[in-house]
């Protein structure tokens, strides 16, 4: 049993720490691969997107783990055969669909996905999504001078709808003023008081989700517009309807 | 809806969505700055505040200061229920005064059926020392015990060296005044029980009703009070008992018949062999 120790020990420092879950689950990737693979009753490999959910069940297994729930392996087992089931059922909903990266029968050497009309140029895309991913890139380096990361903030951000728009109305005020941003941004810390004065948002709240408004005013600051019209919705005071 | 990829790791990535949502999701190849209109949400535990580790050694604590007071309650209540001393009283009942550090009474005990009838109903609840001998003197005086040219004997068993020097002296001169008054001629001895050791006799009148080899200075003849200083006479028994000889005692005071004698020998208001008596033993009786 001495090798369940160790791996129950690996688990419970993943839990907090985000590098050595990826260690950890880099190193069971047979182990998962071989689930899936039992799973499906064909192998699975890393093109597969229930090799993708297998992962993530993993992840899940890694967070979900309490010692009571038995030996972890078997409970990363049952958390991912879990996800797979889930996953089929909702491919089943849509099934009928096509992959868009079926190969067309027209043997064109053209997949689908290649015919149908884009919105956008190919290239303008692509550029886009450099720029995307420089911004992203800035972003997260000012967010570590905050200390915080994308899991940090994923973690720490509302669920319900009503918390979200409670803290929407909080980042729309410091939007309208710049000067609280720059304090954010010249002390490394949020501006609680004002924030809460500005906003009338109640502190319990905004202190619940702190990680999360920092990144977001963050984001409101110099940089990051590509971003911002991602967020379109944000700014809209409630009129912004999402599904 | 439109999810902007902004984080990716080996089992999932970070998404965000148009309404400033940040989601954990499955990591489908993606590439951080993608957009992606499907995603796989992660079914994470709700984050509600962890309760701290803290309150598992918070348990510890508990138990730890559980266990602490279940040694030290005991040591608490019963420190005061040990025995320090025993002070054995004797006029012709006898009877041992248990008492602790405090002084207080812990128990008494009847050594002789005479003492059993003095302590009869008498209670020593609450009770220091000095209050019980008291009370258990003017007993003995109603009783008919103590009479004018009685003798009380209070022999004092303890570890406590200090304890008992001071309090020969204090119950002596205590006893003293207390019976000046009510009594007097009454003899007054206090000694180290290590110099004689009580055994129950049978009650005699006036007489030493001190066991056999007890070589106390306890005078017999009672006529003597306050003159004797039990402390002198302790000391000069002490050089007589170890050696068991009936010789007179170096230190003798006058009216006093001498401070040892032999084990049975009767009490000296009959002899006036005293003086002549060197080896007494098989003398008389």
């Amino acid at each position: 049993m001495q090798k369940e120790h160790q791996i129950v020990k690996a688990v419970y420092l993943a839990k907090t720490d985000s590098q050595k879950a990826d260690d950890l689950i880099r190193a069971y990737i047979p182990f998962i691969r071989s689930e899936a693979t039992k799973f499906l009753s064909r192998p699975c490999d890393q093109q597969d997107d229930e090799y993708s959910i297998a992962m993530m069940a993993f992840y899940e297994a890694i967070m979900g783990y309490e010692r009571e729930k038995g030996i972890f392996l078997k409970y990363a087992a049952m958390i991912i055969r879990s996800r797979l089931i889930d996953y089929s059922r909702k491919e089943a909903k849509h099934s009928g669909n096509i992959s868009l990266y079926e190969e067309n029968s027209n043997e064109d050497d053209r997949t689908l996905a290649d015919t149908l009309a884009d919105d956008r140029d190919i290239i303008e895309e692509t550029v886009t999504r450099e720029a995307t991913c420089q911004e992203i890139a800035e972003l997260s380096a000012v967010m570590s001078e905050f200390s915080i990361s994308f899991s940090d903030v994923a973690d720490n951000c509302p669920k319900q709808e009503r918390s979200l728009l409670r803290c929407g109305a909080a980042i729309r005020y410091a939007a309208e003023n710049k000067d609280l941003l720059q304090e954010m941004l010249r002390t490394k810390k949020l501006p609680m008081n004002r924030l809460v004065e500005g906003s009338k948002v109640e502190r319990k709240t905004l202190e619940r989700h702190r990680k999360y408004i920092l990144a977001m005013l963050i984001i409101q600051t110099n940089g990051y517009e590509i971003i911002r019209g991602h967020l379109k919705n944000v700014l809209r005071k409630k009129e912004g309807v999402q599904e | 809806m439109k999810y902007l990829v902004v984080e990716c790791h080996p089992a999932y990535a970070v998404v965000l969505d148009e309404s400033g949502k940040f989601i954990k999701t499955a990591n489908m190849h993606y590439k951080v700055g993608d957009t992606v209109t499907h995603i796989v949400e992660m079914n994470l535990p709700e984050t509600k505040p962890k309760p701290k580790i803290s309150f598992k050694w918070i348990n510890t604590l508990v138990a730890s200061a559980a266990c602490l007071l279940f040694v030290f309650i005991p040591m608490l209540l019963f420190g005061g229920r040990t025995v320090h001393a025993s002070v054995y009283m004797t006029i012709n009942p006898q009877i041992r005064i248990d008492v602790n550090e405090e002084n207080q009474v812990l128990d008494i005990q009847a050594i002789n059926d005479d003492g059993t009838l003095l302590i009869k109903d008498f209670s020593y609840k609450n009770k220091d020392l000095e209050k019980v001998l008291d009370e258990l003197l003017d007993l003995a005086i109603q009783k008919d015990y103590l009479k004018e040219d009685g003798k009380i004997t209070l022999s004092l068993d303890t570890e406590d060296d200090e304890w008992l020097e001071a309090k020969k002296a204090s119950l002596d001169s205590h006893l003293h005044s207390y019976l000046c008054e009510k009594l007097p001629y009454v003899t007054v001895v206090v000694i180290d029980s290590k110099e004689s050791i009580p055994e129950s006799s049978s009650a005699h009148e006036s007489e030493n009703s001190f066991n056999e080899e007890s070589k106390e200075e306890s005078m017999d003849v009672s006529e003597d009070e306050s003159s004797q200083t039990p402390n002198d006479e302790s000391m000069d028994v002490s050089e007589d008992v170890s050696s068991d000889i009936p010789s007179d005692a170096p230190v003798e005071k006058p009216n006093n018949s001498r401070p040892n004698h032999p084990p049975h020998h009767d009490d000296d208001d009959d002899n006036d062999d005293d003086d002549d008596d060197d080896d007494d033993d098989g003398d008389d009786d």
